[in-house]
């Protein structure tokens, strides 16, 4: 504990290897090899690479579902299999691994009694996040009648019940709308001020930009390039300058200017609003006219506990 | 504790929305209701509510026992198979309380169906004995001497003890020739003693000693239908001859307190009631060691042949101790602890495997353990067929013999223990053989759901091919 304080290193994975075997021991598959992670306090850390590359086998072993073959690995100054350690992270997997004849009521009641929650706690966090994500009006039905992404809100929430330090997101826009994916993204800026730290795979690339203060490309178990967005995405050699819409005398004289010093051709456009911006206008715009929902309800709401 | 029953009682939300619940009753409900219908019995109506209940409790408890070994192979194997379980095992709880939180839910299920069976069961004996067109006496033998909970007193079995001591006597007396094994003597010892013990002749009198217990489940003076001593004998040569004998029962100082002529010609099986009156007991609770004697005397004449009795079965006393309704109630604990047993095997098994190899595991363990005890019975038999041979096993039957011979060591205390078939005798099912049972069952389950724990902790949840 003292250590994570000091380094503010929430994980270490130093020199881990993953090796399936077969039924008779023999090695199958070397799903992780000799990764080495460092994920700091209060950072969105996104886990990135094709399919194979060893994502979620690196997240489940930092969730004790499986041993690691060699390395160390330490989960908030424990070991990842330690109860201690469980109940500080909250997990969302890559499909929404419910009980399908549970109600999202009923489902975040169970998951909250595993973490030992006060009753009243409890039903006041259940109101909250069925609140926040939509499906106060859906509580009574169960969850197997859901669509994906009403499946996947659901085990956004249960992820979230425990007011968790680490969070760990597979793919958690997988199914859902852009409303719902802005919402998720939102609620990881949001966690992550307040110190929460995030762990996102996902193969949303745009999802993984908008959102990530670091990241890590896996490719064949070992990490390829990890670093901050902003420095491994920044194209040193060019800059970019917006600004109004100029006469088009004026722009002449700046790109003559322009090629003058420069000695090279500048490219010219126009700056767009990006599909995501403009549906979200829209729905929003639908959602004030709207009076009824089958659906998940859009909300811009948070639960009151995930903001403190 | 929360995690637990959180655990708990999502298994028994799983059964219930499942349906499982629901068939199950329905499935009781119809062999309950159904099979009474169809059974004949031997035309008397003791003999109809003793396979009433014989049949309907044990038809209940073997279907019951299929549901649990099925419903535990697949509790824990099933959900690691869908990947549910990954979202359980990475919150804080730990294994035991995952498997001990299955093994609470699925008790607390058969505790239910236990009492819906118990429940339709008393019902059904009610209903037969208020509606049935039978006699008054009917209903008395009914009443007494099958809903109740009787305690079987039987004649102290000294076979052993008489056989080590004529065999000691004729050592000592230099009887027995060099060249005869001990092994021989030994058992010709014993068919000797046991023909002596089954088989009076004319003019030979027999007699038992019984011990009446001190704490008497009902008042003294209140003793009516309360006692009854059974007595079951047959004629060397069934259906040729005739039995003439005179039996006394009492104290060693008054031996005829209570005396009964039998005369005349049977077939078979002779059954003989004979009900303890309240001076008889008594007298006999008078005494210090509570020695009540029965007394055959095997009347000389022509017509008197020689009587055989069963050694262990020929005299029962039974004594009323319990209502029917707390022998039932006894009898489902016992049943309910078995069932306990089966949930801990198949949630261990649940905790290794897949499902369908869990279930085939736990059926096969269940038969193997109850089929351990007949092929000790069939080796030993095999034995006295060749005995004075010199035996000859391999290197595999003497393994076999061994693992069974052990699988029954730890089996059998279980097995043994049976309370549906002394429920429909009318026989007590006591708090000694709940507690008995309950101590056994805790420890064996712990025993299995330690081992299933320990797998469990070692098993890695996400392993691509689970």
């Amino acid at each position: 504990m003292d250590m994570e304080k000091q380094a503010g290193a929430v994980i270490e994975v130093n020199n881990l290897t993953k090796v399936f075997k077969d039924f008779w021991r023999r090695p199958k598959v070397r799903a992780v090899d000799g990764l080495n992670l460092d994920i700091k306090k209060g950072e969105i850390f996104g886990l990135l690479g094709p399919n194979g590359s060893g994502k979620s086998t690196t997240i489940k072993i930092l969730l004790g579902l499986l041993h690691a073959t060699s390395g160390s690995v330490t989960v908030l100054g424990r070991s990842p299999r330690d109860v201690a350690t469980k109940a500080r992270i909250g997990y969302l997997p890559e499909e929404s691994y419910l009980y399908n004849y549970l109600t999202p009521y009923e489902t975040l009641n169970f998951y909250g009694s595993l973490f030992g929650l006060d009753g009243r706690v409890r039903r006041e966090r259940i109101d909250q996040l069925l609140e926040m994500t939509g499906l106060k009006h859906a509580a009574g039905r169960s969850v197997g009648e859901f669509s994906k992404g009403m499946a996947r809100r659901v085990g956004l929430a249960q992820a979230l019940i425990n007011d968790p330090e680490l969070v760990i997101l597979d793919e958690p826009t997988s199914g859902l709308d852009p409303v719902g994916c802005r919402q998720v993204k939102d609620l990881m800026i949001t966690l992550a001020k307040r110190g929460k730290t995030i762990i996102l795979s996902s193969h949303l690339l745009a999802d993984v930009e908008d959102v990530c203060d670091r990241i890590a490309i896996l490719y064949n178990g070992s990490i390829r390039a990890q670093g901050g967005v902003n420095q491994l995405l920044e194209k040193q050699e060019s800059v970019r300058l917006t600004m109004p819409s100029l006469p088009p005398e004026v722009m002449r004289k700046v790109l003559e200017l322009i090629r003058k010093e420069v000695g090279k051709e500048p490219q010219v456009d126009h700056p767009s609003m990006n599909l995501e911006q403009f549906f979200l206008e829209v729905v929003e715009k639908a959602n004030r006219m709207a009076s009824q929902q089958s659906g998940a309800a859009p909300t811009e709401m948070m639960a009151d506990y995930l903001k403190k | 504790m929360t995690g637990v029953l959180a655990i708990a009682f999502l298994q028994i939300r799983a059964a219930i929305r499942s349906k499982l619940f629901v068939t199950l009753m329905a499935v009781l409900f119809l062999v309950l209701v159904g099979l009474p219908l169809t059974i004949k019995g031997d035309g008397t109506f003791a003999g109809q509510i003793k396979l009433l209940l014989y049949y309907t409790l044990g038809l209940a408890t073997i279907i019951l026992g299929a549901a649990t070994l099925w419903a535990s192979s697949g509790a824990i194997s099933l959900e690691v198979e869908s990947r549910q379980l990954h979202l359980v095992a990475v919150k804080p709880v730990y294994h035991f309380q995952i498997w001990l939180g299955k093994f609470v839910g699925l008790l607390i299920m058969n505790i239910f169906l236990l009492c819906f069976t118990g429940l339709t069961v008393l019902g059904l004996i009610y209903w037969t004995l208020s509606f049935g067109a039978r006699s008054d006496q009917e209903r008395k033998v009914v009443r007494e001497e099958l809903l109740a909970g009787r305690r079987l007193t039987k004649p102290q079995d000294t076979l052993q003890q008489e056989t080590r001591d004529r065999y000691n006597d004729m050592v000592a007396k230099g009887a027995i020739p060099a060249d005869v094994m001990r092994e021989e003597v030994l058992m010709s010892i014993k068919k000797e003693l046991i023909a002596d013990k089954t088989i009076v002749r004319p003019s030979a009198v027999r007699q038992w000693s019984m011990e009446i217990p001190a704490d008497l489940g009902f008042d003294k003076s209140d003793s009516a239908g309360k006692m009854m001593l059974k007595i079951q004998f047959s004629p060397v040569r069934a259906g040729t001859n005739a039995v003439s004998g005179k039996w006394s029962v009492g104290t060693e100082e008054k031996p005829d307190i209570f005396s009964t002529e039998t005369d005349g010609r049977m077939d078979g099986l002779y059954n003989l009631s004979i009900p303890v009156a309240a001076d008889l007991l008594e007298a006999v609770m008078a005494r210090p060691d509570r020695k009540m004697i029965v007394t055959f005397v095997n009347n000389d004449g022509e017509k008197s042949k020689p009587v055989m009795f069963d050694r262990i079965n020929g005299i029962k006393l039974f004594i009323w101790e319990s209502g029917f309704e707390s022998n039932l109630f006894r009898a489902l604990i016992i049943v309910l602890c078995r069932l306990s047993l089966l949930a801990a095997i198949g949630l261990t098994a649940s905790t290794l495997f897949s499902f369908p190899v869990a279930t085939f595991v736990s059926f096969s363990v269940l038969l193997v353990a109850c089929m351990a005890h007949y092929f000790i019975l069939l080796s030993e038999m095999e034995g006295h067929v060749h005995a004075g041979e010199e035996a000859k096993s391999s290197y595999w039957e003497d393994t076999s013999e061994y693992a069974m011979r052990k699988l029954d060591e730890v089996f059998e205390p279980i097995l043994q223990v049976e309370s549906v078939g002394p429920l429909s005798d009318g026989i007590l099912v006591s708090w000694r053989d709940v507690g008995r049972v309950l101590m056994m069952i805790c420890f064996y389950s712990s025993l299995i759901g330690g081992a299933g724990v320990f797998l469990f902790r070692r098993r890695e949840l996400a392993l691509p091919y689970t």
